[in-house]
C-alpha cells in the first residue's frame, strides 16, 4: 500500500554532485536516504509551457482578450527518485527541473 | 574514450515515429564523438542510401539494420554482418510487406528463421518479446522465447537488449534481463532507442505522433514519457549502464563485425533473351540496319558512318543490352497501339531513332550525341519514355510479365513535409483553431517549410500573433518538420529492373494501387546506389492527340498519321503566332502567350527554341529578352568567339541547350565530350566545388592553348556557367516541340475533335477545364450540358458539338455510370421517374444529375425534381408508382444564378454561364469596361476592368511581381501586379476568385496588359455602391 499526495508536498533536500538526493527533511526530522531503488524523469505538457496555448490564438489579436495570454501556466519536467531511507521508509519523490525544487509524490507502507 | 555505439536509432523515415533527418543523426554522432552508428528504422530501408552516404562523408562506420515487428506485435532489432546478411534483410522485410495488408508488415519466426543468416538480433525495445515477458514477470514464458531466438540465431549472434530512458521499471527491467542473459549465456548490449539527434527534437517527435494517431497534443494519450530518446555520448550511456560495462563495449564488438556495404557492383540489367549465335552487341547492330531504311531512305557514309561510331561506343560502354531491353518495350508499345516515344536525351542518339524508341531525327535536327553518351561516362545513361497515360498501364504490366515480378518493380517517391502540410498537419497536432490553420495554409506562398515565418510576416492578418510563445512554437515545429517524408507514394514512372531477384537488393512493398509492388528507394537512391531505372512517365498529351485522331478519324472519315505530318503548316504557326495556344503542348502557359506574338515561330525548329526558352531557368539567366531582342533584329548578333557561331547561330547566340555548353568547351579548350559533360554535370550543382575550379582553370589554360586569351575565356566561361543550372536539353525540346506542332494541328484542323479530347484527358496543362470550354466557344464550339439519354462516362461529340460526359459530375462513380448507360441501351429514359426507378442511384447522384441538367431535356424545373427525390424514395421498387395528392407542391425554378452556382458545385463549370454572371448581378457596370473594349484603347489610358481569375502566378524569377490572367465574357486579359501592389492586396490577389482591377493599359511589342495599381474585392465594391445610394 501506498499514500499518493496528490497536492505534492514541498520537500528540503539535501543533493549530491548530479542532484540525487542524500537527505531530506520529513516532518521535522533529517531522513538519510541509504538506497535510490528506482530513478525515471517525466518531460510531458512543453506546450503548455507558454503563457498562452496555440488554442488561443484565435483570440490573442482580438480586442478585449488580454488576459488570454496568462491563461495558464504548465508544463512538466521532473527527475523522480523512488528511495529508501536510513530508516526503512520507501518514498518517491521528485525534483522540478525548471524550478530545481523538491517535492514528496508517494510514500509506501 | 569512445567505447559506445548506438545500434538502435530511427531516422525520420521511421516515418512519423523518428525525429530528425539520418543526416543530422550522423552529425550529432560525430560532433559527440561516436565511432560508428546503425540505422534501425521500423520496418524498412527506405533512408538507408542518404544514412550510408552521410556516413562515409563524416568517417563514421554506418551499420545497417532495421526494428522488425513481428506477427505478435512484438520488435526486434536486425543489423547485417555483411552483404549476405543486407540481402536477408531486404528479403525479410519484403515479406514482411507483401504477406500483410497494406501497412501494417509483419514477420513470423519460421520466415525469420529463413533469412537469418548473417544477421545479429538484438532482442528489442520495451516492446520486444523477451522485454515484454520480463516486464510483466512471466521469466518462464521469456526464457521460452530467449530460446526460440538462439535457435534462429545461434548464442553468437544474439544478444540481450537492455535499454534505460529513464522510464519507471527500466532498471528493474535491465537487472531481470541481465540475470536472463546469464542463464542462457548470451551477450548484453546497451541500446538507447534513439528517435531524434538532441533532446531538444522530442516536442516534434510528440508532434509527430500526434499527426500519425489524429490527434492533437492535449489529446494524444501515447505520447513518450520523457525526452530521453536522443543520441547520447559515450559517457552518458556509460553512466546509465556503470551496473553493466559489457554491455556498453558489446555495441564496439557488435558494430566490429557489421560489415555490410551497398555495393552493388555485381548488379546487372536483366540480359535480353537473344537469338542463338548473337550477342547483345551484334543483336543491336543487327536490328539497325534492319530497320535504317525506314528513317533514312537515302543512305549516305556520314549515316553510316553516324550509326557505326554510336553502336560501337554502345557496346564499349557495355549497354547493348539496355539498348535491347528498352526497343523490346517501345516495340510491344508499337504492336500494340499504345502512343510513346522516348524523351530526354536519349533523343540524341541515331540509334534510338532508328530502333523507334525516340521520334525525331538527330541529323535533321542537328543533335549532339556526348550529351547522351560518351566514352568516358561513368554511370549509365537514363532513357526515359512518355506514354499515353490512358495506356501506360499495360506498358507496365508487359514489363512485369517479361522480367516477372520479382525482377521488376516500381520505383517509390516520398511525399515530404512542404508549407502548406505542415501549417495543416502541425497546427492540428497543436491545436490551432481550424479556421486559423485553413487560413494560413491558403495564404502561404512558398513551398518551403522554413520559409513559413518569413512569408506570414508580410501579411497583416497574422501580424498580431507573432510575438506570442504558441506562435513561435508552431513556427519552430513547422521549420523542423519542412522535408520530412510524411508517407510513401509510386514515382510517377519509374521502373527498376535486374537480372538479381530485386527482394535481394531493394525491400519491396505493397502499394496503395492493388496490385502494384513500389521498392523502397526513390529515384535518387536508385541513382546513388548505381541501379538502372527505365521510366515509363504517364503523358496526357499523348493520350490526347491519339483521342483527338480516333474522334477526327470516326467523324470525317479520314486516316490520320500525324508522325508523318509535314511540320510546315502556315495556318498553324499563324494560330501559334497569335497565342491561340490553350490546350497546345507546351506554349499554353501565360507567358507563353506573352512571348509567341513577339518570337513568331515558323517552323519545327523555332518551336524547339520557344519550348527550351520560356522557362525559370533562361528567364532567371536573362537570356528570354535578349533573344527576342535578336528575334526582332532589334539587337545585333554577336559571338563571344568566331568558333562560337557555328554553336550558337541557331539560337542567334545565346547559349540555351545543354548540348551547346557541351559543344563549346570541345571547340574553345578542347575538351573531350565526356569532359565537357562532367562540366555541364558540374555547373548544375547550385554549391561552387573544387571540381568546378579546376574546371575553369583547364578551360582557361585549354582556351590559351587555342589561342584565346585569358579574359574572353573567362567571359565564356561564365556565360556557360551563367546558364548551365537552369538549360534544357536540346534533344528533349524537340520532342515536345513534335508534340506541340501536332497538337496545334489538331486544335487548327480539327478544334472540335481537339476541345473534345482536351476535356477528356483533364487533368492536363495549365488551364483548368471550365476555361477550355470557355475557350472552346470563343473557336464557336458549342459545349452541351451532360443528359441523361445522350451523354456518355466521356464526352463525346454530337453533331459538330460537344456533349459533356458524366465524368464530370461529381460523386457519380464508374458503377453509376454503366449502370445509367446499360439501362437506356435498349429503351431510352422517358421521363425522370422512370429514370429513377430504372437507374436506382444513390439520392446524391441523383441530386447532382439533377443540378447539373441532366434531366432538362424532359422539361422539368430542376427545384421541382429535387422536391419529386422525396416522393420516389419513398416508394420500394416493386409498388406501383400511385401519386398523392399531397405531394404536389408548386416551387419557382431555379434562377440563372441559382443554376451557375449548382453549376460549378457539382461539376466544376458551366456550359452556360461566365462566372462573371454573377458579379454583373450585384454590381453596375458604370466605369467598368470588357476586355473587347480595352483592346481598343490606347497606351496608359485608366482602366477599371473585373473578372475571373483564370491563372495567378508570382514566379521567383519575377522579382516580386505577380501575374494574373483575368477572363470575362468576351476574353481574357493580362494584369502586372508591381511589387508594391503586390504587397498590399496580396491576400485579394491569392484568395479571390472574382476581381474587380484598376490600372494602366501597358502596350509594348504589340502585346496589352493591364498594370494594376489596385485590387478589390467584388463585395467591397457592391458594399460601397449599396453605401453611395
Amino acid at each position: 500500500m501506498s499514500k499518493l499526495f496528490h497536492e505534492a508536498i514541498t520537500l528540503e533536500v539535501k543533493e549530491d554532485i548530479q542532484h540525487r538526493p542524500i537527505a531530506f527533511l520529513y516532518k521535522g526530522g533529517k531522513e538519510g536516504v541509504e538506497e535510490i531503488c528506482e530513478q525515471w524523469r517525466v518531460s510531458q505538457e512543453w506546450w503548455k509551457r507558454a503563457t498562452n496555448t496555440p488554442q488561443d490564438l484565435q483570440s490573442c489579436g482580438d480586442p478585449g482578450s488580454p488576459a488570454k495570454s496568462e491563461i495558464r501556466q504548465g508544463g512538466i519536467d521532473r527527475e523522480y527518485f523512488r528511495v529508501r531511507t536510513v530508516r526503512g521508509i520507501v518514498c518517491e519523490m521528485y525534483r522540478d527541473l525548471l524550478t530545481s525544487a523538491w517535492y514528496l509524490q508517494r510514500i509506501y507502507d | 574514450m569512445n567505447n559506445y555505439v548506438e545500434l538502435h536509432c530511427h531516422s525520420n523515415f521511421s516515418i512519423l515515429d523518428g525525429a530528425s533527418h539520418s543526416e543530422d543523426l550522423v552529425a550529432r554522432a560525430s560532433e559527440i564523438g561516436i565511432p560508428a552508428l546503425a540505422l534501425t528504422d521500423h520496418d524498412g530501408l527506405y533512408g538507408i542510401i542518404p544514412f550510408y552516404k552521410a556516413c562515409l562523408a563524416a568517417g563514421l562506420k554506418p551499420v545497417i539494420g532495421v526494428e522488425m515487428t513481428l506477427k505478435n506485435g512484438s520488435h526486434i532489432t536486425l543489423l547485417a554482418k555483411n552483404n549476405r546478411g543486407y540481402s536477408n534483410l531486404c528479403r525479410l522485410i519484403t515479406r514482411a510487406h507483401l504477406e500483410h495488408r497494406k501497412g501494417s508488415p509483419a514477420i513470423d519466426k519460421k520466415g525469420l528463421a529463413q533469412y537469418s543468416g548473417d544477421l545479429i538480433c538484438l532482442s528489442g525495445c520495451r516492446k520486444g518479446e523477451i522485454t515484454t515477458l520480463i516486464a510483466s514477470a512471466r521469466t518462464e514464458k521469456a526464457h521460452e522465447a530467449a530460446r526460440g531466438y538462439i535457435d534462429i540465431f545461434g548464442q553468437e549472434d544474439f544478444y540481450i537488449e537492455l535499454q534505460n530512458n529513464l522510464y519507471p521499471e527500466d532498471k528493474r527491467i535491465c537487472h531481470a534481463l541481465v540475470k536472463l542473459a546469464k542463464d542462457f549465456d548470451l551477450g548484453c548490449v546497451a541500446t538507447n532507442n534513439v528517435h531524434y539527434a538532441t533532446t531538444e527534437s522530442h516536442r516534434l517527435h510528440d508532434v509527430l505522433t500526434c499527426i500519425r494517431n489524429r490527434t492533437t497534443l492535449d489529446k494524444c494519450d501515447t505520447l513518450r514519457l520523457n525526452s530521453e530518446f536522443h543520441l547520447k555520448s559515450s559517457k552518458e550511456m556509460t553512466e546509465l549502464f556503470q551496473e553493466y560495462p559489457k554491455a556498453i563495449s558489446n555495441t564496439i564488438t557488435i558494430a566490429e563485425k557489421c560489415t555490410a556495404n551497398l555495393d552493388f557492383s555485381q548488379y546487372r540489367f536483366p540480359d535480353f533473351p537473344l537469338p542463338e549465335g548473337d550477342t547483345a552487341a551484334s543483336y543491336l547492330a543487327k536490328l539497325c540496319w534492319q530497320k535504317i531504311h525506314k528513317k533514312y531512305a537515302n543512305m549516305n557514309p556520314e549515316i553510316e558512318a553516324k550509326v557505326n561510331y554510336e553502336l560501337n561506343l554502345i557496346e564499349k560502354l557495355g549497354l547493348s543490352g539496355y539498348f535491347l531491353v528498352v526497343w523490346d518495350i517501345m516495340d510491344y508499345a508499337e504492336r500494340n497501339g499504345i502512343p510513346a516515344h522516348g524523351r530526354g536525351s536519349a533523343a540524341n542518339s541515331i540509334v534510338a531513332y532508328i530502333l523507334g524508341i525516340t521520334k525525331v531525327d538527330p541529323i535533321k535536327n542537328k543533335l549532339f550525341l556526348g550529351r547522351f553518351l560518351n566514352e568516358e561516362m561513368s554511370s549509365v545513361p537514363d532513357i526515359d519514355i512518355d506514354v499515353s497515360t490512358a495506356h501506360r498501364e499495360r506498358l507496365i504490366q508487359y514489363v512485369y510479365e517479361k522480367y516477372e515480378r520479382e525482377h521488376a518493380a516500381m520505383v517509390c517517391t516520398y511525399v515530404t513535409f512542404q508549407a502548406r502540410n505542415a501549417i495543416r498537419e502541425v497546427g492540428k497536432a497543436l491545436g490551432m483553431p481550424p479556421e486559423l490553420i485553413d487560413r494560413m495554409a491558403k495564404s502561404v506562398s512558398v513551398y518551403d517549410a522554413k520559409g513559413i515565418e518569413q512569408d506570414l510576416a508580410g501579411l497583416n492578418d497574422f501580424k498580431s500573433y507573432f510575438s506570442s510563445a504558441p506562435w513561435q512554437q508552431f513556427i519552430s515545429l513547422c521549420r523542423e518538420i519542412a522535408d520530412f517524408p510524411r508517407h510513401l507514394s509510386i514515382h510517377n514512372g519509374g521502373m527498376i529492373i535486374s537480372s538479381r531477384t530485386l527482394s535481394e537488393i531493394v525491400p519491396l512493398e505493397k502499394a496503395t494501387m492493388p496490385g502494384r509492388i513500389v521498392c523502397q528507394w526513390d529515384k535518387d537512391d536508385i541513382a546513388d546506389s548505381g541501379l538502372i531505372k527505365v521510366d515509363l512517365l504517364g503523358l496526357r498529351m499523348l493520350s490526347l492527340i491519339r483521342e483527338a485522331c480516333q474522334l477526327a478519324e470516326e467523324n470525317h472519315k479520314t486516316k490520320l498519321d500525324l508522325d508523318r505530318l509535314p511540320l510546315d503548316d502556315r495556318e498553324v504557326y499563324d494560330m501559334i503566332c497569335k497565342g491561340d495556344t490553350i490546350g497546345v503542348f507546351q506554349v499554353e502557359s501565360r507567358a507563353q502567350l506573352q512571348t509567341l506574338p513577339q518570337t513568331k515561330p515558323h517552323s519545327i525548329e523555332d518551336l524547339t527554341i520557344e519550348v527550351a526558352l520560356v522557362r525559370p531557368g533562361p528567364l532567371q539567366g536573362h537570356m528570354v529578352h535578349p533573344y527576342i531582342r535578336r528575334r526582332k533584329h532589334l539587337e545585333k548578333v554577336t559571338y563571344l568567339h568566331p568558333k562560337l557561331k557555328p554553336i550558337l547561330e541557331e539560337t542567334l547566340g545565346i547559349i540555351l541547350f545543354q548540348e551547346q555548353v557541351i559543344q563549346v568547351a570541345t571547340a574553345i579548350a578542347d575538351f573531350t565530350p565526356g569532359e565537357a559533360d562532367s562540366l555541364r554535370r558540374a555547373m548544375t550543382r547550385k554549391k561552387p566545388t573544387k571540381a568546378m575550379d579546376e574546371m575553369r582553370q583547364r578551360f582557361i589554360e585549354g582556351a590559351k592553348r587555342n589561342g584565346v586569351d585569358n579574359d574572353r575565356a573567362s567571359r565564356i566561361f561564365q556565360a556557360l556557367e551563367g546558364f548551365a543550372e537552369y538549360g534544357f536539353c536540346k534533344s528533349h525540346a524537340a520532342g515536345f516541340a513534335l508534340l506541340c506542332y501536332q497538337s496545334a494541328w489538331l486544335k487548327r484542323y480539327y478544334p472540335v475533335e481537339f476541345y473534345c479530347a482536351l476535356l477528356n484527358n483533364q487533368p492536363m496543362g495549365f488551364y483548368s477545364p471550365e476555361v477550355i470550354v470557355r475557350d472552346a466557344k470563343r473557336h464557336g464550339i458549342e459545349v452541351l450540358p451532360a443528359d441523361i439519354n445522350k451523354s456518355n462516362d466521356r464526352c463525346t461529340i454530337e453533331g459538330g458539338k460537344i456533349r459533356l460526359g458524366f465524368r464530370y459530375i461529381k460523386e457519380l462513380g464508374e458503377k453509376a455510370m454503366s449502370q445509367i448507360m446499360a439501362e437506356r441501351q435498349s429503351v431510352p429514359y422517358l421521363s425522370f421517374d422512370d429514370f429513377y426507378f430504372r437507374a436506382r442511384l444513390a439520392r446524391k447522384p441523383m441530386e447532382n444529375l439533377i443540378l447539373a441538367g441532366a434531366f432538362d431535356s424532359f422539361g422539368c424545373q430542376r427545384r421541382q425534381l429535387l422536391w419529386r427525390l422525396g416522393p420516389l424514395e419513398k416508394n420500394s421498387p416493386r409498388e406501383l408508382p400511385l401519386e398523392f395528392g399531397d405531394t404536389s407542391v408548386s416551387l419557382p425554378d431555379f434562377t440563372d444564378l441559382d443554376e451557375m452556382k449548382a453549376d460549378y458545385e457539382v461539376q466544376g463549370l458551366s456550359t452556360k454561364y461566365h462566372p462573371m454572371h454573377a458579379l454583373t448581378k450585384d454590381i453596375s457596370r458604370d466605369g467598368l469596361l470588357k476586355s473587347s473594349e480595352i483592346a481598343r484603347l490606347p497606351s496608359n489610358a485608366r482602366v477599371r476592368i473585373a473578372g475571373y481569375v483564370i491563372t495567378r502566378q508570382r514566379p521567383p524569377t519575377a522579382k516580386g511581381f505577380a501575374f494574373m490572367t483575368l477572363e470575362d465574357e468576351e476574353g481574357m486579359l493580362n494584369v502586372i501586379i508591381k511589387p508594391d501592389v503586390y504587397c498590399r492586396y496580396r491576400q485579394i490577389f491569392k484568395l479571390e476568385p472574382l476581381i474587380l482591377v484598376q490600372g494602366t493599359i501597358q502596350r509594348q511589342n504589340d502585346i496589352l496588359n493591364i498594370v494594376a495599381d489596385r485590387l478589390i474585392r467584388p463585395c467591397d465594391e457592391w458594399q460601397k455602391q449599396i453605401s453611395s445610394t
